[in-house]
């Protein structure tokens, strides 16, 4: 992080990292590509379904496992991309470790709970537990 | 928080207006930026008409004339008048270039607007100080590093190896690349920006160089390297036609086979 960088004749020193975060940047754009079609194709055929139609779909286990693998990779792939922007404009080193840190836990939560659904809906289970809801 | 707005002492105001003398022809009317920091409040715009007919066909010969025969107080660096030193690089209606090499002719706008590069602290006019951008450019050590004892005649390449300098070689370092970039704009401390970074793989390219390993290890960083969102401003003002975001691409690339290997011995 820039917050510990040092500098040699006012230039930054190079902390040695890097290269692999922006290979897992490509590689989870790369594979959104297709599961963005896929989920797009599926929503696509899900529209107007009746609902044992919607959870016969999602009871099957390749398109559970299939949407949990894309929810992670696009949520993974937005925490990064957050956090590339995050680094660009806040300047402060404590805002942006805090910032980076609340946005990694946001998408985090996020990702949890989408496979805690996706596992509900694969089970057969009404998509929320019983006492949240109808 | 990065800097949206422009901070007191920064927002030009009107300045004066140069009018062209009485039965002038071919006027041709420049919007000029103004500001000596030692003395000014705020920067100014002044307004200058120039007669096209009394000057060369470039935007430099107009800048040389206005301070010649209108206003002697106004700054600017020439040095080459031929695209070589990249000393007059400043932005003409809203684009980084070198006017020596811009002609007034090619300017649609019905006033031309001369400002000084971007995001650069401005010495005074079109001055900039560009000290941190030179220093980022010694930074990647633009010279040959070889482990071979020095030869007593040049050192030999092919001419397929020499080839791969090509496009790399010209850069001129008039900045026009670096300040046109808002990744260089934000974080111009971290980022060396494209100009450095194209240099830096003119070296890492040059078959005669043994330093590679050790200049990607130094560009190996957040934001020295990976600023770089592809924006493409660079390539796009280069005045000498250049591609600093391939240089920059090629780079990346060369970073990744760097990962597999490592990947690879250590498997």
């Amino acid at each position: 992080m820039s917050g510990y960088a040092q500098y040699k004749n006012r230039v930054k020193i190079s902390e040695r990292y890097g290269a692999r975060e922006w290979v897992v940047e490509r590689v989870a754009l790369l594979l959104l590509m297709p599961l963005g079609v896929w989920a797009a194709f599926s929503a696509f055929t899900l529209t107007g379904a009746d609902y044992d139609t919607a959870t016969a779909w999602f009871a099957s286990p390749f398109n559970a496992v299939l949407l949990g693998v894309t929810a992670v990779v696009f949520l993974g792939y937005i925490s990064l991309a957050w956090k590339v922007i995050i680094e660009d404009y806040i300047h402060r080193p404590g805002n942006k470790a805090l910032l980076i840190g609340l946005s990694n836990l946001i998408f985090l939560v996020l990702a949890a709970t989408s496979i805690f659904f996706i596992t509900r809906l694969a089970l057969g289970s009404a998509p929320l537990p019983a006492g949240f809801g109808a | 928080m990065v800097q949206l707005t422009l901070p007191r002492g920064s927002k030009p105001t009107t300045g004066k207006v140069h009018k062209a003398p009485e039965g002038a022809t071919n006027v041709k009317t420049y919007k000029v930026y103004r500001y000596d920091p030692e003395v000014d409040s705020d920067p100014r715009w002044d307004v200058f008409e120039v007669s096209a007919d009394d000057h060369g066909p470039m935007l430099l010969d107009a800048l040389i004339h206005i301070k010649n025969t209108i206003d002697p107080t106004l700054a600017f660096r020439r040095s080459c008048r031929e695209g070589i030193c990249g000393s007059c690089s400043m932005t003409i209606d809203g684009r980084n270039t070198l006017s020596c090499t811009k002609g007034w002719e090619e300017c649609s706008s019905s006033t031309i607007t001369i400002a000084p590069l971007p995001h650069q602290p401005v010495v005074k006019d079109l001055v900039t100080d560009l000290s941190l951008f030179y220093a980022q450019y010694d930074s990647i050590q633009p010279y040959l590093q070889s482990d071979e004892p020095d030869p007593t005649t040049e050192r030999l390449q092919s001419p397929e190896d020499r080839e791969k300098l090509d496009g790399l070689y010209e850069c001129i370092l008039c900045a026009c690349c670096s300040t046109s970039c808002p990744s260089y704009w934000w974080n111009q401390k971290d980022y060396l920006g494209p100009a450095a970074l194209l240099q830096s793989y003119r070296w890492i390219a040059d078959s005669r160089d043994d330093a590679t390993q050790k200049r990607l290890d130094d560009l190996e960083d957040p934001f020295k390297l990976y600023r770089c969102h592809t924006i493409m401003n660079c390539t796009q003002v280069c005045p000498k036609g250049l591609n600093p975001a391939k240089a920059i691409a090629e780079t990346k690339k060369l970073m990744v086979s760097r990962e597999r290997n490592k990947a690879k011995a250590s498997a």
